[in-house]
């Protein structure tokens, strides 16, 4: 084997600085955690099953050059507004999800549609603009929820009505299709359940993506990633392209949420798609990801390591020092912490870029 | 449609921007299979009648454009190039318009992509076919055939040398179907000797094919080389119009630069120099298109240096690096004292100044009237049109100071606006440049570098501004570096002269040497690197 | 033109599709009594013991004066019953139907051992 020479090295450390980041602080966290294998094995399935399907939906905007879609966060609501219809008329299991699924399309295909058109008008700045944006739904989806359901929209189910009488309540109890995908085909090596129809479902994902990016409108999308005038002067119609990829990536984030939440069980009516905007694309950046790149081994990379560190943090921490918050700290600390990173980095590459062009220029000359 | 008919006829195309009149009365045309060559000087309108052909948007929105343009004997007028694709007209950019992730095949075949059908269509449209990666190979070996070239179709174009990403654009053209006529706009700037050789190779085998094109380019000896006719335009206007072979370089070059003749009189005394002033060892610059490679100069106090050369040589990269705006390395001193790059700050504190060639972008706050644009760099760097508030706590804009310099500097440029207050966007080319070098004067340099002073703007503008730097030169001393393309430009105003030929100094020259010792160098034609005098 | 008639199919199946999800997975709550009550003019006594099972649930004891809850998914169900009967142990199975709108029944265990017209009852919880 050819020993690689030093600049290589750096160059490899340098562009996978975040993953290695930390595979650094979980080596040093397992120890101190105290956990067992199995446990943290078993921990990290879960995670990965609940939250595999959320992070491959940012993949399809990053092919079209639009960043990180923070508007994903919209297609989480959409999950929750089709959750939410689907225990009020008491559908249970796996039809329970499917009709949530089928509820939360048409939903999300609006939603992504029109922050697609709004991010058209603010190309460049999709990311913060995806941001705001989904603070701004936020703010409507709370309209609709707190204040439409039960009084305009009927809801008969009073365990998920607040006692004033409309309004939907903190949580909802979705006892009725919890973990009905997860268990569907059970699973078990030695202490660890393997939930193999999630893990099917998000293999059907990986399937579509790697197809996707084989079709003339992956293709398109690659064009308009990397240059939208070249794009736009071969005849690509930008715009409805940039919207398509939202809308693909709303949906399926509808469906992901869908899937996160049969795992939990619970539905936070008011935070659950906040955090997972949140966490799933710091996840993604943990994999090694960036703005204007994204893989599918990024994806499973990122949740892997992103939420071993949130498994062991709290008792590493207590065990360090005594103190077990510290978990829920890292939690958000890290997540914003990693985002401002990652586009620090992405920022910083891009000028390393062009002077290791520059470098390369000069030692060309030297060579002469 | 008639056979007879010529494949494309102009027919008196008029085109002005805001009243700056740019093409009067262009007509010719083109038959099948006729390799139509177009020169003229950067600014006679080539590329303006170009984007009339192509029916680029800015026309459009510009007003539009007066005569007849006939594919074929039936009259045409595209609303966007698209169409004029459709129609079988195919353009190879001076920039390269290709995707640098992607492989040749990839860009080739952009958006042209072979497909094959599957199920997914019905339901979501055609785009969700799925690409035809073998077919696509096969495709675009063959177009890459057709251009006469080895090429490896599978090399991502970030990875290429600039000749094959030529190669890769032409390829792109040619694969089109109906290709019947292709622009190349300075295919062959870029190119190296052998390269560009080959080009001419193919553009005579695909005008065997019938496929007239029509060729700019700047090198006369290919011109003479390859075409069938010759056309040479001049400030907007056709001046020659001939069959190749009744001509030559020199009538070219002569109905090329015309006004040179006069120009001659005014050519600048001479002047001697002997306090160096700016001295450049071993600089690069890595600008996209204009990459500086190794260049040393010595410029001395008080003069006006000129920089010279073909487009995509690096004489834009100079002040460009100089001035912080690119990556750049070696070393910049002024009066012994070493100026660190890469720090635009730094250059400006050292009493430089830049004029950027990119005046829409860099140079000008387009949406800010005349007088702020005047004296923001002067209240941004050194402190000045303020006035102190409260014994000095704050300090407020003087907009009685601003408004005088600026009416100052209106009256001495003939800045033809309606007020100082105007808007910088409402202004035409010219009389934005003027504001630019108003702007550039008001901070009082030591050394000012001005990039492209005169492009895309009428000739009488074009002498207010030189003559307005040659008039600030002497009256301030102060030291000169004017970037131009126009060698009759540098000619009249400058001291000396450095052609720069990809990326390094090809020679340095008194400004009162004949124009063809200059044309020589730009063409690499003389050995002598570039050591000042 | 068979690109929307293959469109319209696509979409007609997943609103079947949703229907389909809907029905088969509409969840309902069937009470289980075994009280003395009185159908149609004839009184039906509890029964001492019995155990209950509805559909491939499992077999759960219901004692005099009690009431069992069994939650069931879709339309379409089977309750089988088994008593003692004067010391013989007898089955009674009975096949119903449920309506989707209704999101709970009562079923009257010895009006089902009886016979009774009426042994199924929507019911609904007062608000």
């Amino acid at each position: 084997m050819k020993k690689p020479d030093r600049k290589s090295v750096i160059f490899f450390l340098e562009s996978n600085a975040v993953p290695i980041l930390f595979l650094i602080i979980i080596s040093i966290g397992v120890p101190y955690s105290g956990f067992s294998v199995d446990y943290l094995v078993q921990e990290i399935i879960i995670r990965l099953s609940r939250n595999s399907f959320l992070v491959l939906s940012l993949l399809v905007p990053i092919m079209a050059g639009m960043g990180l879609n923070f508007g994903m966060v919209l297609g989480a609501m959409a999950g929750q507004i089709g959750l939410i219809f689907v225990t009020n008329w008491n559908i249970v299991g796996l039809q329970g999800i499917g009709l949530a699924m089928i509820l939360s399309i048409p939903l999300s295909i609006l939603l992504g549609w029109m922050s697609g058109k709004i991010l058209n008008m603010a190309k460049g700045r999709e990311m913060v603009t995806g941001f705001i944006l989904a603070f701004f739904m936020n703010g409507v989806y709370q309209l609709v929820v707190l204040y439409g359901m039960g009084s305009i929209i009927p809801i008969g189910n009073p365990s998920m009505v607040l006692s004033r009488g409309y309004g939907i309540r903190n949580t909802v109890n979705l006892i009725n299709i919890r973990q009905t995908l997860d268990s569907l085909i059970p699973l078990k090596i030695g202490n660890i359940q393997i939930p193999v129809a999630t893990f099917m479902v998000i293999a059907l994902v990986c399937l579509f993506i790697v197809w996707f990016r084989k079709t003339k409108l992956g293709q398109d999308m690659r064009a308009i990633g990397q240059d939208m005038h070249v794009a736009e002067s071969a005849g690509i119609n930008v715009e409805r392209t940039r919207i398509i990829a939202i809308i693909i990536s709303t949906v399926l984030a509808g469906f992901g949420m869908i899937l996160y939440l049969q795992n939990i069980g619970t539905l936070n009516t008011y935070n659950s798609h906040e955090q997972v905007g949140m966490f799933s694309i710091a996840a993604l950046l943990v994999g090694g990801a960036s703005v204007n790149k994204g893989k599918i081994s990024h994806a499973f990379l990122g949740v892997t390591l992103f939420h071993l560190m949130f498994v062991i943090s709290p008792m590493a921490g207590k065990n360090l020092i005594g103190q077990a918050q510290l978990g829920e700290y890292f939690r958000v600390f890290v997540s914003y912490g990693v985002i401002s990173i990652a586009l620090v980095l992405y920022a910083y590459r891009k000028l390393k870029e062009k002077e290791r062009a520059g470098t390369a220029l000069a030692e060309a000359q030297e060579e002469k | 449609m008639s056979q007879n008919a010529p494949l494309l006829e102009m027919r008196n195309v008029t085109k002005d921007f805001f009243g700056n009149v740019v093409l009067k009365d262009v007509s010719f045309s083109i038959e099948r299979g006729e390799i139509l060559g177009l020169v003229g000087e950067n600014g006679a309108g080539k590329t303006t009648l170009m984007k009339i052909l192509f029916g680029m948007t800015v026309i459009q929105d510009t007003g539009g454009y007066g005569g007849e343009i006939l594919l074929e004997g039936k009259p045409v007028s595209y609303k966007s190039p698209l169409e004029a694709l459709d129609d079988g007209i195919g353009m190879v950019h001076q920039e390269f318009s290709l995707l640098p992730g992607f492989t040749a095949t990839e860009n080739i075949l952009l958006n042209r992509e072979s497909t094959n059908y599957n199920f997914m269509t019905e339901l979501f449209g055609d785009r969700m076919r799925t690409l035809d990666r073998a077919e696509m190979k096969t495709r675009a070996e063959k177009a890459i055939e057709k251009v006469g070239v080895k090429l490896d179709e599978n090399t991502p174009v970030s990875e290429m040398p600039v000749g094959h990403k030529q190669f890769t654009e032409i390829a792109r053209e040619l694969e089109k179907e109906n290709v019947k006529l292709l622009v190349l706009d300075e295919p062959t700037a870029v190119l190296t000797e052998s390269e560009a050789e080959i080009l001419l190779k193919s553009m005579r085998k695909l005008s065997e094919e019938g496929i007239a094109i029509i060729f700019i380019s700047h090198r006369l000896q290919e011109i003479i080389e390859i075409t069938d006719k010759t056309l040479v335009l001049r400030d907007g206007r056709i001046i020659q119009e001939t069959p190749t072979d009744q001509t030559d370089i020199e009538e070219i070059a002569q109905a090329m630069v015309g006004r040179e003749i006069h120009a001659e009189g005014d050519r600048a005394e001479v002047r001697t120099f002997n306090a160096p002033h700016l001295i450049v060892n071993n600089l690069w610059v890595d600008m996209p298109g204009e990459t500086v490679r190794n260049i040393s100069l010595e410029i001395n106090k008080g003069e006006i240096f000129g920089i010279g050369g073909l487009a995509g040589q690096g004489k834009l990269g100079i002040p460009n690096g100089i001035m912080g705006l690119y990556p750049a390395g070696g070393e910049v001193r002024i009066d012994g004292k070493t100026i660190p790059l890469n720090n635009p700050r730094e250059a400006l504190d050292a009493s430089m100044a830049f004029v950027s060639e990119d005046r829409r972008d860099v140079g000008l706050l387009l949406d800010e009237p005349i007088d702020w644009n005047i004296s923001f760099t002067g209240m941004q760097m050194q402190k000045r049109f303020l006035k102190p508030v409260l014994g000095g706590l704050f300090r407020l804009r003087d907009d009685k100071a601003i408004e005088d310099i600026a009416n100052h500097y209106i009256e001495a440029l003939e800045i033809k606006c309606m007020s100082p207050r105007q808007k910088a966007k409402e202004l035409s080319g010219g009389n934005q440049q003027k504001v630019c070098l108003a702007k550039a004067f008001v901070v009082e340099p030591d050394i000012l570098f001005v990039s492209e002073p005169t492009r895309g703007i009428d000739v009488g503008a074009k002498k207010i501004v030189l003559d307005t730097l040659k008039e600030y030169n002497r009256e301030k001393g102060t030291t000169i570096i004017i970037i131009s393309s126009e060698l009759e430009e540098l000619r009249s105003i400058s001291d000396r002269i450095a052609i720069v030929d990809e990326g390094r100094i090809s020679g340095i020259l008194p400004a009162s040497e004949p124009s063809k010792a200059f044309g020589l160098l730009m063409l690499g034609k003389v050995d002598s690197k570039g050591d000042s005098k | 033109m068979k690109r929307i008639i293959i469109r319209s199919a696509a979409l007609l199946l997943l609103l079947l599709l949703a229907l389909f999800f809907f029905y088969t997975g509409k969840g309902h709550t069937i009470l289980l009594d075994n009280k003395t009550v009185t159908l149609g003019g004839t009184e039906y006594a509890a029964v001492n013991m019995l155990e209950v099972r509805v559909d491939r649930g499992e077999e759960r004891e219901v004692l005099k004066r009690d009431r069992i809850k069994e939650d069931v998914v879709g339309q379409g169900h089977k309750i089988t019953v088994t008593y003692l009967d004067k010391g013989v142990e007898k089955v009674v199975e009975e096949k119903f139907r449920i309506k989707t709108g209704q999101a709970m029944y009562l079923i009257s265990l010895p009006g089902l051992i009886g016979g009774a017209e009426g042994w199924i009852e929507p019911f609904d919880v007062e608000p």
